[in-house]
């Protein structure tokens, strides 16, 4: 046998469809410099702080 | 069709860097944030209250790390539905912790980092989980797996900006510089990029787990999935025992550092044979080895496939042609650099500045309302995948196809009736004085009578 498939069907039906054209992701594109200016809304001012105060054990 | 030598296992297991912060100052330790986030869950160490009604696990690892694990999917739609709802559960757990350090007094606010590094060194992982039929000669075989693991940050890497000897650049990969070894059964010691542990949480005269650490945290959804096609697909090659040419490299653990520390993707690598190749040559070779043996086979693909072999394809054209447009809406790494080059230039920064590094780290904060990869995502910046509305029926409900599905229906129905119940991957068992026992052991059931029985029962 050589035809099969990697899903069940009737999961494809409601699966992920083409790929949108990159594009059209794009069309926002002129928004950018306006999601720029969101990013400083919401960073904390104290950058140098926040970085270094993060620190985690190892992990795994 | 249920054929189940078609059939794979996904699982995907994330580690969470989680502080808390208020002005750029902890106010609590990880391990007392910890506590806040899993009071409700009380025992949040103890492995037997960790499973939720849909079939995942979630509890605190090693490091004070909140990790969550996908339940069984065998396909690679529940997977990203899986995986998301997995940030959302996180993300009541921190609305819930956030109420609770209000009322004790507590100042700061939670931060949970899908991410990879600290500012210190430390590393914490993602790992995913591929269900294989046992063959004798697969040992032998994972060697030919780690230049692909090595040469896939080209399209799967989450992005870094990396301070080096030589100063600050932009790498592929946050894990790169913190794999110490190709093949073995040690985690936290001299972590490899394949985990010989061997816990196949099935019959294990039938299969096997491959347990791949090396993979950074992914943001992007479409990311996500072209790590696991690609990974699915070349297994079903080593599978098919098609995997023959020598593909190694003379050293791995300098390879995975060269490769990601050069996003041109031309970092040169010496194979074993003495040949020398750049990255992208190797990742374009074994593209063309999958799609080889997909045409050959004639392969009625998924289309989340057909998509994740397109991007794959994609992505290496991109970096060929020194074009990341074509992917930095859908590539972590890319969406990553495009990012902080427009915002460098906006604010006139160098990449060594405080802000970048803050930029980089909070790209991978999970509050929606707050983390830059989510904002991206929000504004139609960056491509999203699932439906909202899936994610949210995925925290409460298991994946339907698999064995997913009798454990989450057994911890709904015993949180019901408020019976307690302890599960893990194989067992589902009541804790009253029957001490009823099921063992699953079939990942690929969705039905078994026995539970139904068990179920009745509570």
């Amino acid at each position: 046998m050589t035809q099969s498939e990697f899903v069940n069907p009737k999961k494809a039906a409601n699966a992920i469809g083409e790929p949108e054209s990159t594009s059209a992701v794009k069309q926002n594109v002129v928004d950018f410099s306006d999601f720029l200016d969101q990013i400083d809304s919401v960073l904390e001012k104290n950058a140098e702080e926040f970085v270094n105060n993060f620190v985690q054990k190892g992990g795994e | 069709m249920t054929d189940q030598s078609v059939r794979r296992i996904f699982g995907l297991e994330t580690e969470f860097g989680l502080t808390c912060m208020s002005s750029g100052q902890r106010t609590l330790t990880t391990d007392e944030t910890a506590r806040f986030l899993f009071a409700r869950q009380g025992h949040a160490s103890s492995s037997s209250n960790a499973f939720l009604s849909n079939g995942s696990r979630l509890y605190l690892d090693v490091g004070s790390h909140p990790e969550y694990a996908t339940a069984e999917c065998d396909s690679l739609v529940d997977l990203l539905n899986q995986d998301r709802a997995g940030e959302l559960i996180l993300q009541d757990l921190v609305s819930d912790a956030q109420v609770a350090m209000a009322d004790a007094g507590v100042k700061g606010e939670i931060y949970l980092f899908k991410n990879n590094t600290d500012s210190s060194g430390n590393s914490y992982g993602s790992h995913e989980n591929y269900l294989l039929r046992r063959r004798n000669d697969f040992a032998g075989q994972l060697d030919s797996l780690l230049p692909f693991l090595i040469t896939r940050q080209l399209f799967c890497g989450a992005g870094k900006v990396l301070t080096t000897p030589r100063g600050v650049q932009f790498a592929f990969s946050q894990r790169a510089d913190h794999m110490w070894d190709g093949v073995s059964s040690s985690t936290t010691r001299s972590r490899p990029m394949i985990n010989t542990r061997d816990e196949p949480h099935a019959d294990s005269d039938l299969y096997r787990r491959l347990h791949v650490i090396v993979g950074d945290s992914n943001m992007a959804e479409p990311t996500t999935l072209v790590k696991f096609v690609s990974m699915d697909l070349l297994l079903r090659v080593l599978e098919a025992g098609k995997l023959r040419r020598d593909l190694t490299l003379e050293n791995n653990i300098r390879a995975i550092r060269d490769v990601s520390h050069d996003t041109t993707g031309r970092a040169k690598l010496t194979q074993s044979n003495g040949r020398t190749v750049t990255a992208l040559e190797l990742a374009q070779e074994y593209l063309e080895l999958v799609k080889n043996y997909v045409d050959s086979q004639q392969f009625v693909l998924s289309p989340e496939h057909i998509y994740g072999l397109e991007l794959w394809e994609r992505s290496l054209s991109a970096i060929a042609t020194d074009n990341t447009s074509l992917i930095d809406t859908e590539i972590d790494w890319a969406i990553k650099q495009r990012l902080i080059n427009l915002y460098a230039q906006k604010h006139n920064l160098s990449l060594d500045s405080a802000v970048i590094a803050q930029l980089d780290l909070c790209f991978h904060d999970t509050n929606p309302n707050r983390g830059i990869f989510r904002l991206l995502e929000t504004s139609g910046q960056a491509r999203r995948l699932t439906e909202p509305n899936d994610v949210l029926v995925a925290k409460t409900t298991p994946p339907a196809t698999t064995r997913a599905k009798l454990r989450g229906d057994f911890i709904a129905k015993a949180a019901l009736v408020g019976c307690e119940v302890i599960v893990d991957w194989t067992h589902l068992k009541i804790n009253d004085a029957t001490q009823r026992t099921i063992i699953c052991n079939d990942p690929f059931a969705s039905v078994d009578e026995r539970v139904e029985q068990l179920i009745a029962y509570l």
